[in-house]
């Protein structure tokens, strides 16, 4: 990776800027547009919603943030990378490294244990012995309120537990940037508060940057800026 | 340890059923391959062997432009100063017609082939004698020996008296009694059991072909020293147009049909081992597309493509190589047990199964190949993968 970095748009160095942001699918007659001109920057260590009606293109510019699609037009720069252009091995690097992702449907590995999940990053940036890995990811299990499953399977655990996990997943390696995809979807009323409670006071702890899609933009409280997506494009910046 | 082999050790072992089915195809296949392979060769060796003790020897000498006259002996003796040389004996073949009288009814046979034998050489450079199951080996003149077929037709006996009609060289018939006094049969057949044996004098005597012997047959040590021996008589008798045939030479004829039924065996063996491969690429692909999620989930914490292929292609190797440590065990344990018995198919031949270690090492591992290849063309289907696409597959 050769990675181009670059100054913000105000000035300073941004983690997430978007430039004129476009995503269409499809062609011709049967295109649709998802996003349309969208361009912003979240700063570091800000707690960002991205809210929006269903259609609305909130999932999809959460996707061109975390590098797992690409744009039509325009750019997406991540801790002043430019990755518009970057090969597929080159956005993994970068996902690897600075970005966590929390989903709806919590997405952990069925066949790996809760540690095994929590480990995975940082294997895969293969830093440290395995002991260490392993005392680095129950220690962040131990934040998450998950020390005594650790050696359960994923699958065997409440869907409230399973997102703690993910999110215990998105944390471990310290990332600049973690995204969450309606990671509240799934849960009931108090395992949501839950988790938007744990989000939040790492968020404080930790300086890490988080950049939520959600509907209940109301259980989050106050937050440092809220994006307002409507027919792909930005209606409001609260 | 590497994530992508923790990833393709876990996803593969909590998927039992795909695993262990993997897994049984190629170990089958190489069992196909294995097990041909120790029968087949089995069969060759075997006939080998019955063709050494009962007709050949290890090496079989006669002459090119009719037979030995008055020289068999001063050959004889000559070879048996090799020291991998265990004993030569001359023998003498012809035609003969039989007939016995039990009760009322006369018994004939035609034109069945006598082997006249020199009874005190014979038994050490073959063991013809020990395919009589009935009675005794030929000692003298007069004696009769019959093949278990021949007897059946004529309904002889030990102790039954049996006409014998030779044509003689100047093309007379000869008439001489004989008395059985041995019954000859060979689990394969390949001894004599359509045939007579009598002693060489009797033949050379019938036939007025005194002196003369046509075959030589000289058993060694070592079958490993044939090809030296040829060398040695062929250069020690350059002038006297010998036919010196090695034991594979000599049974070349008999054993042409088996060969080729070894080679058409292993090629169904082949298939089958090809067939377990399309087994594994049909199973993997199974594996991927239930796993689909799941490598979109890789790809998102930050799996690149290489590291999806490098995972399912580990998968491949895995179910290989413990393929081949199936097959290597379960190979070795057929192979020696068959080694270690008398196998054979009913009352038929004895098979002569050799286990190889090496071979069945090397059939073991062809499965790790299989295995490995087998994963190629899946783990580049997953790779490919986009994770957002991947991930919304259910």
């Amino acid at each position: 990776m050769n990675p181009r970095r670059r100054r913000g748009i105000r000035g300073n160095t941004s983690i997430v800027e978007s430039v004129r942001l476009t995503k269409i699918y499809g062609s011709g007659d049967i295109s649709t547009v998802a996003l349309n001109d969208v361009s912003f920057e979240i700063q570091r260590g800000e707690f960002v919603l991205i809210v929006g009606q269903s259609g609305s293109g909130k999932s999809t510019l959460l996707h061109m943030i975390g590098l797992l699609d690409k744009p039509t037009g325009g750019r997406i720069l991540i801790d002043g990378i430019d990755a518009t252009f970057l090969s597929d091995s080159d956005r993994s690097e970068v996902r690897r490294h600075k970005i966590g992702f929390i989903f709806q449907a919590f997405n952990l590995l069925a066949d790996l244990t809760v540690v095994e999940n929590v480990m995975l990053p940082m294997m895969m940036i293969g830093n440290g012995a395995s002991s260490a890995m392993r005392g680095e990811a129950e220690l962040v299990l131990g934040k998450v309120g998950l020390a005594k499953q650790v050696e359960k399977q994923a699958n065997q655990l409440s869907g409230g537990q399973m997102q703690r996990v993910a999110v215990a997943r998105a944390l471990v390696n310290r990332p600049a940037l973690v995204l969450g995809d309606e990671p509240t979807g799934n849960l009931d009323s108090k395992s949501s508060q839950d988790v938007i409670n744990l989000m939040k006071e790492l968020n404080r702890e930790l300086k890490q940057t988080f950049v939520i899609v959600t509907h209940a933009r109301e259980a989050f409280g106050n937050v440092d800026r809220t994006i307002v997506l409507k027919d792909g494009k930005i209606e409001s910046i609260e | 340890m590497d994530f992508r082999l923790v990833l393709a050790t876990k996803l593969l072992l909590k998927r039992k059923g795909n695993f262990i089915a993997s897994v049984t195809a190629l170990v089958i296949g190489v069992m196909v391959i294995l097990f041909n392979s120790l029968i087949f060769n089995g069969v060759a060796e075997g006939i080998l062997r019955d063709l050494a003790d009962y007709q050949f020897g290890h090496v079989l000498v006669s002459k090119n432009d009719g037979n030995f006259v008055n020289e068999d002996l001063q050959l004889i003796s000559y070879v048996q100063t090799f020291s991998y040389v265990e004993a030569a004996a001359p023998r003498l073949g012809s035609i003969a017609w039989m007939n016995s009288t039990e009760g009322a009814s006369l018994n004939e046979v035609d034109k069945i082939v006598i082997i006249g034998v020199d009874p005190l050489r014979d038994p050490k450079a073959s063991l013809l004698y020990s395919t009589v199951n009935e009675g005794s080996f030929v000692a003298s003149r007069g004696q009769l020996v019959l093949g278990s077929n021949v007897a059946s037709d004529l309904k002889a006996t030990v102790g039954t008296r049996v006409d014998v009609k030779m044509v003689t060289a100047s093309g007379e018939d000869a008439i001489r009694q004989f008395v059985v006094v041995g019954i000859s049969k060979s689990p394969g057949g390949l001894a004599f059991d359509d045939s007579a044996i009598m002693t060489v004098e009797d033949i050379r005597e019938i036939t007025g072909r005194e002196r003369e012997t046509d075959q030589i047959l000289i058993k060694l040590t070592d079958r490993s020293f044939q090809n030296e021996l040829k060398s040695r008589l062929s250069n020690a008798y350059a002038e006297e147009n010998l036919n010196i045939q090695t034991l594979e030479e000599a049974g070349e004829e008999t054993l042409a049909g088996i060969r080729s039924g070894i080679a058409f065996i292993n090629l169904v063996g082949y298939f089958g081992l090809l067939s377990a491969s399309f087994a594994i690429v049909t199973i993997m692909m199974l594996m991927v597309s239930n796993k689909t999620k799941d490598i979109g989930i890789i790809k998102s914490l930050g799996g690149k493509s290489t590291d999806v292929l490098i995972i399912f292609i580990l998968q491949g190797l895995i179910i290989g190589s413990i393929a081949a440590l199936s097959g290597f065990i379960v190979g070795s344990i057929v192979g020696l047990y068959l080694q270690s018995i008398e196998f054979s198919f009913g009352p038929g031949l004895v098979l002569e199964v050799v286990y190889d270690p090496v071979f069945t090492l090397n059939s073991s591992l062809f499965s790790v190949v299989l295995g490995t290849g087998a994963a190629v063309y899946p783990a580049l289907r997953a790779s490919k993968l986009q994770p957002i696409d991947a991930m919304q597959h259910s």
